[in-house]
């Protein structure tokens, strides 16, 4: 798989806009900017619905009336930072394709969207007997905290890409090697 | 006492020769300073689209504006103290960067606007009572300078 | 006017001091804001012309 990976990396590098767009004085920048400023947008939304089923803001508000008001902003700023993530991975395919920072935070996304998917069936299920209470039911609180924990989660994994302690050039250890996608060749 | 003296001091700190000998550190710091501008990005903006009428139009305004404020406190607070810290280990660098000063500048116009002049303003009556237009500046100002700081922020590792 | 009563009115029609130190530090912010984001676009501009012709 590593090496299916590499080669799908490798054959998105060899694409010209892909050296422009890395190379460029300003696009990488202005779209790493807006990946980063959107984060406001979509996870200051998801926050504050986390934070009300936590009971810990507008407590006084149905818990699901949070929730729908705050999805449309929240799934704009999601479409925004999946399409500068989307550019980012392809600017410098390869390099992002070998981070284990990268990989990690592919699975806590994939995560943090089965949680959502769980967590919105639940509540969508069960909002009418606790919507108007301060707080939600223990097992959609648990859901509500993990997903703060994931999402936390990406965003330092994420801030991690750029740091370059466990490049393949780096790493020594053969288990952080494969998790990392390097190949014995490079 | 100069600012450069200022600078050159805190980057020999103990603050400064943390966040430099320590990269897990430093990152961390990081991560935490993205996480409270995410908290406080939210505040603003949950706060300021429901001023400009955009979302929770159902929900009075005061408590939307009331409850973002709390949050938005504690994550200026933490921004703050993450911001010295990562600023102290590279606080030369800083000095010399145009965008870390439009960033200070607009971060002090930001917090002197919240504190003293929009959330006292949003406090002192109904929102009914307050001229529509007013509010209306007032988020977009608010949005306005939130935005110039985190766009100033981040373009300081670019410069 | 800040203070004074208008011709129309029994009452006096105030302009509270906080609404117009709002509005007048919400267009010092807007118009500042716009000045330094158009800078900041024209030496992109300028930059950008200069590098690629």
């Amino acid at each position: 798989m590593n090496q299916t990976l590499l080669d799908i990396a490798k054959w998105l590098e060899s694409i010209p806009w892909s050296t422009e767009l890395h190379e460029s004085y300003y696009m990488y920048n202005w779209i790493e900017s807006t990946h980063v400023v959107s984060l406001s947008l979509f996870l200051g939304m998801l926050f504050f619905i986390d934070f009300r089923m936590l009971g810990l803001t507008m407590t006084s508000v149905p818990a699901s009336k949070i929730a729908m008001r705050l999805r449309t902003p929240m799934l704009i700023g999601f479409c925004v930072m999946i399409v500068t993530g989307l550019l980012l991975y392809f600017a410098v395919p390869v390099r992002v394709t070998q981070s284990i920072w990268f990989r990690i935070k592919f699975v806590l996304l994939i995560l943090a969207g089965i949680n959502a998917w769980y967590f919105n069936r639940k509540m969508e299920k069960s909002a009418s007997t606790w919507d108007s209470q301060s707080k939600a039911p223990t097992s959609l609180r648990i859901s509500v905290v993990l997903s703060l924990a994931l999402w936390a989660g990406v965003i330092t994994t994420g801030r991690l890409i750029a740091y370059d302690w466990y490049d393949c050039y780096r790493v020594q250890s053969h288990m952080l090697a494969w998790a990392a996608g390097c190949l014995a060749e490079q | 006492m100069e600012l450069l003296s200022i600078f050159e001091w805190m980057e020999a700190s103990a603050l400064g020769s943390i966040g430099k000998t320590y990269g897990g550190v430093y990152a961390i710091g990081q991560s935490l300073h993205l996480m409270s501008l995410t908290v406080l990005g939210g505040a603003v903006l949950v706060t300021d689209m429901r001023l400009l009428n955009v979302i929770l139009r159902d929900v009075p305004s005061e408590v939307v504006e009331q409850n973002a404020h709390r949050w938005f406190r504690y994550a200026v607070l933490t921004i703050v103290l993450t911001g010295i810290f990562m600023a102290a280990a590279v606080a030369l660098r800083m000095y010399y960067n145009q965008f870390f000063w439009a960033k200070m500048v607009s971060l002090s116009i930001g917090v002197l606007f919240v504190f003293c002049v929009k959330h006292p303003l949003l406090a002192s009556r109904p929102h009914a009572e307050i001229n529509p237009w007013v509010i209306r500046m007032l988020a977009c100002a608010s949005i306005t300078v939130w935005f110039t700081v985190a766009a100033t922020g981040r373009w300081i590792g670019f410069s | 006017m800040i203070g004074l009563k208008t011709r129309s009115s029994n009452s006096a029609k105030k302009v509270p001091l906080i609404d117009a130190v709002a509005i007048a530090s919400s267009v010092a912010i807007l118009v500042s804001a716009g000045l330094f984001w158009l800078v900041q676009i024209q030496s992109v501009i300028e930059l950008l012309n200069l590098a690629y012709g």
